[in-house]
């Protein structure tokens, strides 16, 4: 049914964080109808926790774990742009579909 | 420069708890103490890989060590072992939090920052009906092969993973050709026996 595809090189920007927002969009958009490209994100992906796992690792400050612990149970203050945003992946894609409609529409 | 791994011997450390188990236990029970023990353990290997990559300072990636854990937090009910390894999680929700933090340092008030990487980036959603299977097969087969790549061909993927960068960013970085960077980047993908796209490595469908 597909048969434009993203290359190696795109989809492992795409892994490693690497796209500007107009090609990821297109690539997160092509992933949800692609079980070949998912698979082969899915390996890239695999590769980035494999190269985390290798790192060396750097030491944390004594206390990180204790305030993390802290901010737990107070997410909104932990983080309120980020934490205490529950996306489930429908609304995710919807706002896929909203914010491509958007960039299609100028 | 990232361009170095862990030695062999490191590498061929024998396996310690089941950290797939102990996320599904922190998403089942909101468990603290499975929690402390993926913090202790990926808390210190997130701080190296973010700092690998340059561009942060140690308190920033500390701050960025604690927002992806909290996420993890957060996240863990939708864990599902059976689709990805506890590192490969974590590798993907770690990769989203730098591509936020960078965005709203590198521009803020733009508006395009109600948009954030986790709604552009499904980490359930980039997993495959086959993931079960590869992810062990992929796993092995990148542990095995990971030290024996040609310097070259590790020191592109090594940029790319641990700067979050794409190709010509890093083409960019090493004064090479991008071509050369994309023909390293696929010889190892192959060496590590990784699928690549269906459509090879020639044709630019999306360029940008």
């Amino acid at each position: 049914m597909i048969n434009n595809h993203p290359n190696t090189q795109l989809l492992t920007d795409y892994a490693t964080g690497g796209l500007s927002m107009a090609p990821l969009i297109s690539i997160t958009t092509h992933l949800q109808f692609c079980d070949q490209c998912r698979e082969a994100v899915s390996g890239l992906n695999i590769l980035g926790g494999e190269l985390l796992t290798e790192c060396d690792e750097a030491e944390l400050s004594e206390d990180l774990l204790a305030q993390t612990l802290a901010m737990l149970d107070a997410p909104m203050m932990a983080n309120a742009e980020t934490a205490a945003r529950p996306l489930s992946p429908v609304s995710a894609r919807t706002l896929q579909v909203n914010f491509l409609s958007t960039c299609i529409g100028f | 420069m990232a361009t170095q791994i862990k030695s062999k011997a490191k590498m061929n450390k024998p396996s310690g708890p089941d950290w797939n188990a102990l996320l599904v236990k922190v998403g089942s029970h909101q468990d603290k103490a499975a929690f402390g023990a993926l913090f202790s353990h990926f808390g210190p290997l997130l701080k190296g890989f973010l700092l690998k990559g340059g561009g942060v300072e140690p308190e920033q990636a500390e701050e960025l060590v604690q927002e992806t854990m909290i996420k993890v937090w957060r996240k863990a009910p939708s864990y599902a072992p059976t689709q990805a390894a506890a590192s490969t999680w974590m590798y993907t929700i770690a990769r989203n939090t730098r591509i936020d933090w960078l965005r709203k340092h590198a521009k803020k008030n733009h508006q395009t920052d109600e948009l954030v990487a986790e709604d552009l980036f499904d980490e359930n959603e980039e997993s495959s009906p086959f993931t079960a299977l590869i992810q062990t097969r992929n796993a092995s087969n990148i542990r095995e092969h990971l030290n024996s790549l040609p310097q070259e061909q590790l020191q592109v993927l090594t940029l790319m993973y641990f700067q979050g960068k794409s190709g010509q960013e890093v083409a960019d970085e090493l004064a090479i050709p991008l071509g050369t960077v994309k023909s390293r980047v696929r010889l190892a993908l192959q060496k590590l026996k990784l699928k690549i796209s269906p459509d090879g490595e020639e044709q630019v469908v999306y360029a940008s």
